[in-house]
Parts: structure tokens; sequence; C-alpha cells
């Protein structure tokens, strides 16, 4: 009988150590490249007349892009606001009042199909909904665009939360003789509100970095949009264009923006961690 | 199936609501019908692509697949290039990130400090947290002058006799977008196989190293066997995400339509080409294609995001992983 | 509270002044106890008391969580495996470990046995193939798995999968076995079979046993330890703590009386 030699195994156990180390390593770098090539090309951008100038011609150096800032906060709040409350009632529905049965699975499937469907297609849905019938693009296409993305994902977030929430309490509280209504609003919401706080969080981060579905909806605007009922031009959208432009002071204004967004996203990404969210329920990748 | 269907509404509507106060009836209903608008969006997205494609379907019928030109001047119309791009490009991200992401989660999840992996938990959270057009910008100025300058050029004196690496280096194209693609799936990938890992019993792994395993060995011989099927799963979840990038891919592929087997070509993924094309397409028929385009990269992604969730489900991980 | 030796001949292991510490929080005081070879310690006390945190000093097994500390000395044969040089993977395989909830692995019978035996040794098949039985014979459960060893474990009763874990263990040899509740998921009758197992199993090795209640204690151990609140209050031989006890706080839990 051989014993295997214990200084191998351990040599064996390092090697692979460091191989799994240096992959999680490159994730970080990744990041650090990220942060720096943000922070060098996007910080000079960021000086006054680029919050508060509208967009200069191709070529003028002395262009902003307020009615971007301004679009961008008006189409992820008001989609913000209609998509979160409605998420969180179908996702009432499957974890509450359809608690495990075969119509509260039949809807998670629906919201797990939405989920894997791409934006860019939600995008096109609302091209053909809204901006073919209307004749143009507007921002009220893009609010219904970003809308949709968020109603399946707070609706599967909010069932998850549900249905992992203890089964004991909603139980003493219908013993209690409570409705419905009450148990939903005053126990069950209650006991997860912190979790679904920071879900939604990071839902609105990852909508107001959405870019296609906006191209196809609320395009882009070189002026400021008297109303909704106008093509908006967004944060994202403007990166976008920006950074293919030919122009030197267009490609600055771009990084200014996406260095501007991403502090944004940053900012309610680490607010979010931090209101106690349930692990890992991260943000998934568009 | 119909009538099943309508008895369901019947049992929503009716039969559900007969011993309720008005204020849960208001509930009920609310609920309900955000649960309709969920249907009526994957409902109207079928229908809507359809409806909108079908000039492009009758004009071109199934050849629209198979066919390698597109050419908006003679308005003719083929997806072959985009799919083809699509699948290289994924195929690169997914050789070059599914590997990274499954040895990082190990170690955050199974070798490393509690700290340093609370660390890293929050770099994987920032950096699934930031959109796609940011990588899209970065890859376009960061990424695509490494590309042309030391990777492209390393790789041609490397093994340039294959055809794989032929052609003008200039930073764009097929490789570059594979790999921005798998610099974005990674952190997905990563929380995805770190939630299959946790859910190991505990118990399970002190018995491991009870007996005397090694980190490595109990990974080896115990983790992987008890996770790889859930692994795979988040795998194909991740294939998936990356098969319906549109916007960062659309920064450094070249967006031409034309298939080369050299991963320095230009070329264009379905996403692309709609992000590229869509607004400007100013003919019916093209825009007609371009929809169609849209109901292919439908289909595809969706399929195999169906069927990893199928997957993941029939192995009992049910929850979020996505 | 220190607490002296039963018998200071034949000393297989000996505690001393063992502290433990989960963070900042201290867990276990000033533990100290000598045991001797080829007999049964059982750790008695009440719940939370410290008594799987004390089994787990034996094989560093709390060295999994950065968190947790211990100090002072564990002498097993005269050596020290506190002391951070000491091989770790060596003492596990020296120290087996039975864990409340059966631990079997997802893999068949024979790959359960085989993969701790795979772990530290370079066998051929056939050995390989002999080493199982023994294993399994050892536990008197070869009779009933020899026609399925390529069954999966977790088609195993509970009872079965603990014995499975048994057999896993003492496959690569140990001297000391850990017995954290082992019967605690078991009916009463598997339960019996496999205290009296434990009692053959002394022959070859030496136990420590975190008995599932003061019965099983009397039944299966030579000695006992009672624990409350991280502290040894005492340590006698068993039945003497049954019919004698010394100690007030011992006398009180033994009889029901709160601690």
């Amino acid at each position: 009988m051989k014993a295997k030699s214990l200084y191998q195994r351990r040599l064996v156990n390092f090697i692979m150590l460091s191989i799994t180390a240096g992959c999680a390593l490159f994730s970080f770098l990744v990041l650090v490249m990220l942060i720096i090539a943000l922070c060098k090309n996007g910080y000079p951008a960021l000086t006054k007349t680029f919050f508060t100038a509208l967009p200069a011609p191709p070529g003028v150096d002395e262009g902003g892009v307020s009615n971007a800032l301004q679009g961008s906060i008006k189409m992820i709040l008001f989609s913000a606001l209609i998509g979160v409350p409605t998420g969180i009632l179908a996702g009432l529905y499957i974890g509450e009042l359809a608690r495990n049965t075969r119509k509260a699975d039949f809807v998670l499937n629906a919201c797990g199909i939405l989920s894997g469907t791409p934006t860019i297609v939600t995008g096109l849905f609302v091209y053909t909904l809204i901006v073919i019938p209307s004749g143009h693009f507007s921002g009220f296409a893009g609010i219904t665009a970003l809308t949709l993305i968020i109603i399946p994902v707070t609706a599967r977030i909010t069932a998850e939360i549900l249905v992992q929430s203890s089964t004991a309490m909603r139980e003493a509280a219908f013993a209690l003789g409570a409705s419905q209504w009450n148990v939903t609003f005053f126990v069950l919401l209650r006991a997860v509100r912190s979790g679904l706080a920071s879900a939604i969080l990071l839902t609105i981060a990852r909508i107001s970095g959405e870019t296609a579905p906006l191209l196809f909806t609320a395009l882009n605007n070189n002026y400021e949009a008297d109303s909704l009922s106008q093509p908006t031009a967004s944060i994202t959208v403007t990166i976008f264009q920006y950074a293919l432009s030919p122009f030197a002071e267009r490609n600055d204004i771009a990084w200014g923006a996406a260095l501007l967004l991403t502090l944004f996203i940053l900012a309610v990404t680490l607010i979010a961690r931090y209101t106690g969210k349930p692990q890992y329920l991260s943000r998934p990748l568009r | 199936m119909r009538y099943k269907t309508v008895h369901t509404m019947n049992n929503l509507l009716t039969a559900h609501f007969r011993h309720l106060s008005t204020s849960e009836k208001i509930l009920r209903i609310l609920c309900i019908a955000s649960v309709f608008i969920i249907f009526f969006v994957i409902c109207g997205i079928i229908s809507s692509l359809l409806y909108y494609s079908a000039p492009a379907l009758k004009q071109f019928g199934l050849s629209f697949l198979f066919s390698r030109s597109w050419n908006p001047g003679t308005i003719q119309f083929g997806a072959l290039t985009s799919i083809y791009g699509t699948m290289a490009t994924t195929l690169i991200a997914s050789i070059i990130a599914l590997p990274i992401s499954i040895m990082a989660a190990l170690y955050i999840s199974e070798f490393s400090h509690p700290v340093i992996s609370r660390f890293f938990g929050t770099v994987i959270e920032i950096l699934s947290a930031i959109p796609s057009v940011i990588y899209g910008l970065w890859g376009l100025f960061v990424l695509v002058p490494v590309m042309s300058s030391l990777v492209q050029p390393l790789l041609q004196a490397l093994c340039g006799s294959l055809p794989f690496f032929k052609g003008a280096l200039n930073g764009l194209g097929i490789l570059t977008a594979g790999i921005i693609l798998a610099i974005m799936i990674i952190p997905f990938t990563i929380n995805a196989t770190r939630q299959i890992l946790d859910k190991v019993p505990s118990e399970i792994k002190d018995a491991s190293y009870s007996l005397g395993a090694t980190q490595w060995e109990t990974i080896h011989a115990l983790l992987l066997r008890f996770c790889s099927p859930g692994i795979l799963g988040t795998c194909l979840l991740g294939v998936s995400k990356a098969l319906g990038e549109a916007v960062a891919v659309a920064f450094v592929i070249g967006n031409k339509h034309i298939i080369s087997l050299s991963l320095f070509s230009s070329g264009n993924t379905i996403g692309s080409t709609l992000v590229n094309e869509f607004v400007e397409a100013p003919d019916k028929l093209h825009r007609s294609a371009l929809i169609e385009l849209g109901l292919v990269l439908f289909i595809i992604t969706v399929g195999v995001h169906t069927i990893a969730r199928l997957w993941l489900r029939k192995i009992n991980v049910v929850s979020g992983v996505e | 509270m220190n607490t002296k030796a039963f018998d200071t001949n034949n000393t297989y292991i000996e505690v001393q002044n063992v502290d433990f510490f989960y963070g900042k929080k201290q867990v276990l005081f000033n533990n100290c106890l000598t045991h001797r070879k080829n007999s049964i310690l059982a750790l008695i006390g009440p719940a939370g008391a410290g008594k799987s945190t004390h089994l787990r000093l034996y094989n560093r097994l709390f060295d999994l969580h950065k968190d947790r500390h211990a100090q002072g000395a564990v002498y097993i044969d005269g050596i020290n495996i506190l002391d951070q040089k000491y091989d770790l993977i060596k003492l596990r395989k020296n120290v087996g470990m039975i864990f409340r909830q059966p631990t079997p692995f997802p893999m068949s019978i024979f790959e359960n046995i085989a993969y701790g035996i795979r772990l530290h040794y370079k066998l051929t098949k056939s050995t390989l193939a002999e080493r199982v039985r023994v294993a399994l014979e050892t536990v008197l459960l070869w009779n009933e798995v020899k026609d399925r060893l390529n069954g999966h474990a977790y088609k195993l009763t509970p009872a079965q999968q603990q014995l499975l874990c048994i057999a896993r263990s003492i496959a690569i040899d140990p001297e000391l076995i850990l017995m954290d509740e082992p019967t605690a998921e078991i009916d009463a009758i598997s339960a019996g079979k496999l205290e009296d197992l434990i009692g053959t199993l002394k022959k070859k090795y030496t136990i420590i046993i975190v008995p599932q209640n003061l019965q099983q204690a009397a039944r299966v151990s030579d000695f006992s330890i009672f624990f409350n609140d991280g502290r040894i209050v005492e340590a006698v031989p068993t039945n003497q703590l049954f019919t004698n006890p010394t100690n007030k706080q011992t006398e009180d839990y033994i009889t029901g009386r709160s601690v």
C-alpha cells in the first residue's frame, strides 16, 4: 500500500489556488482598468457647460448634455414609477395570491421568458407598438420600453423574496384573522421591505444603463424636448452616438457622460448592497 | 386547451372573489392586471415581430436564413452573416469567459478568506452593474488599440499560418467583440456559479475535509461532481446573455456584412446590425428584414435561455440564478 | 476550573488549557482533560455548552472558518496538534469524524468509501475493492449492500448512510474517531445497533462522542466529561457520574433540574 506524497498533494492544491486566484484577480483588474479609463478620459469633460449646455453642432467645442440628462432622469423616473409597482403586484400574484399553484408557475415561466428576451427585442416591440402607429420617436415610447423591462424583473424578484419568506409568519397573521390585504401590506411586504428595496434599486441601476431599447424608441434630440411626446435624448444613447462620432470633442463628451453614468450606477449599486440585499441577488447582465 | 384557458380566467375573475371585501377585490384585480401585462408583452413581441417581418418573410422566405448577401442598395437581405457573427462572437466569449468565471467562482467561494471573498463579491457586483454601452466605449477606445498594437500582431506572429489570424490588424473585428462579450458575461457567470456552489451543504464539505482532503481535492472530487449539472446550466444562461448583447458589440465588431474565417476580420451580429441600421432604415423592406432579424434573435436567445432554465429546474436549482 | 486526569498512565489525548473563540466571542474556557487509548469518552452537558465546538478541536475542523481560533494545546500521542505547523492532512487522516447528519457524498456506495482511500493511497483496483469490503464488513453493512455497491448512496436509509460514513472514516485507518450525535437522525432501533457497533469499535479505535442523550452516554461510554458554558465541570468514569456525581451542577443536570 503506497501512501500518496503529502508534498505533491499540497503542491497541486497550491497551484490550483494560484490559478483560480488569478482568474478572480482578472475580474478585479478589469474593474480597475475600466475605472482608470473612465476617470482619465471622462473627468476633464465634466465642466459646467457639460451639465448646462445643449449639444453643439459637430466640431464646436461648447456643447453639453443638459437635455440628455433631463431626458434620462425623466424616462428612468417615470418608468420606475409605473414599472416597479406593477412588477410588485405581479410578484404578489405569483408569490402570495396564487402561491404554489400551477397558475403561479405559469406566470413565473412567462417572466422567465421575458427576462431571457434581449432588451433590444423589447425595444423593437415598442417601436412597432408606439413609434410606427404614432409616426415618430418619442419619450413616451422610451418610457414604455423601460417599463416593460422593469416589470418582469421586479415581478420575479418580489415573488422569489416572498416565496423565501417564512410560511409560519403568514400563517400566524392569517390565524389572527387578518385579511389578505392586511397580511400582504402590513406583514409580508414589511418583512421583506429591505430586500425588496435593494432589489428595486438594482433594477433601476440596470435600466438606467439601457441603450438599445431607447435608441429604437426615444432616439435622440439635440434640443430641449418640450414634451415626452417628442424624441427625447438620453445619456446612454448620447454616449453611443458621440463615441462613434469622428469628432474628438464629441468623444470627450461621451467619456464624460459615461463617467457620470457609472458614478450614478455605482452609487445606486452600493446603496443597494448595504440596504440588506439578499445574497448575490445581482442584476443580470444586459 | 382554449377551453382550459377560459376556465382559468373564469376562476380568476369570479370564483375567487365571492367572499372578499372591496379592498381585497381591488388588490386581486390589480395583481391580475399586472400579470396580464406580462402575457400581453410576450404575445405582443411574437405577434408584432411576425407581423412587421411579414414583407421580408414573403419576399425571401426561408432563404433569408441562408443567404449571405445583405445589400440595402439592391434590396437583397440575408441573415447568414449576422447569424454567423452572433454565433462566432458568442463562441469566443464562452471559450474565454466560462473557464475564467468558474475558476474565479471556485476561488471566491472555496479558497479565499471571507474578507477577500466579500471584497470580490463587491467587485463582481459593480462589474455586473456597469452597462454595456460603457463596456463598448471602453472596448473601442482602450481595448481596440491594445488589440491592434499588441494582441493581433502577437497572435499573427505565433500562429499566422492559421486562417483564423489573417487580415488587417486594425483592432476591430470578431475576436475583439468576443473578448468584450467575455468580459461582460464573466461577472454574471461568476455570480451564478457561486450560487450553485453555495447550495452544497456545508456538512458534506466538512465531511470531505475531515477525511483529510485538501481544498482542491474537495473541489475536484466532490464539489465539481456535485455542481457540474448546475454549472452547465449557468454557463448556458451566460451564453444566452452573450447572444442577446447588442450595443457593446456594435462598437468594436467593425460592422461589415461578410463571413470570414479570420477572427481579425470585421463582421456583424444580429444585435449590432439592428443597432446600426434600424434607425436609419428608410426602406420598408429593409426595416422588415431588420425586424425579422430581431425575431431570429428572439427565438435563439429565448430558446437557449429556456433550455437553461428548464435544465436548472430539472436538477432542482429553482431559484434566481438569472 | 481545572480538571485532572482520570488516569495518568497510558495517556493518549491530553488537552491543556484550551480557550476557543468565535471571532471575539470566547466559547471554551480553559478546557483540560486527558483520555486513554481504546476507550470511549462522552461529552455531555446542556445545549450550547460547547460540546461540538470542543469535539472539533481534535481534527481542527474549525480551521475551515477563518474567524475561529483556539489557544492552548491538544496533545494526541504526545504531539500538539494545535500547533500551526502540524500537518492538517496527516491529522485528519488520523482523526475520523462522524456528523450529526449522515453525510454521504453524491456518488455510489463504493465511490463513497473509495473517496477517502484514494485521497491518501495509491492502490490497485483489487486492493481498493478489498479495503472497501473490509470497511463495510467492520460496520456490518457489507451484507446489506454487497449487491449494490454501484448504487447511489442517497438511496440508503439514514441509518445505513450513517454506517456508510463510519465505514468511510475507518477505511483510512484513523486512530481516533469523533462522533457528533451520530444517532440524532436515526430511528431508535438502528440507533441501538449503532451503539453496539460503537462498543465494538473501541477495540481498535479511541472514540470521543457527543451522545444524543444521557442514556446513550451511560450505555456506550467509559468516561464522561460534563460541560457547562464552555467549561469542563466534571470528568469521571461514566458509571460514577450517574451513581455518585460529586459536583452539584452535574447532579442537577443529570437529575433534570436546571443547571
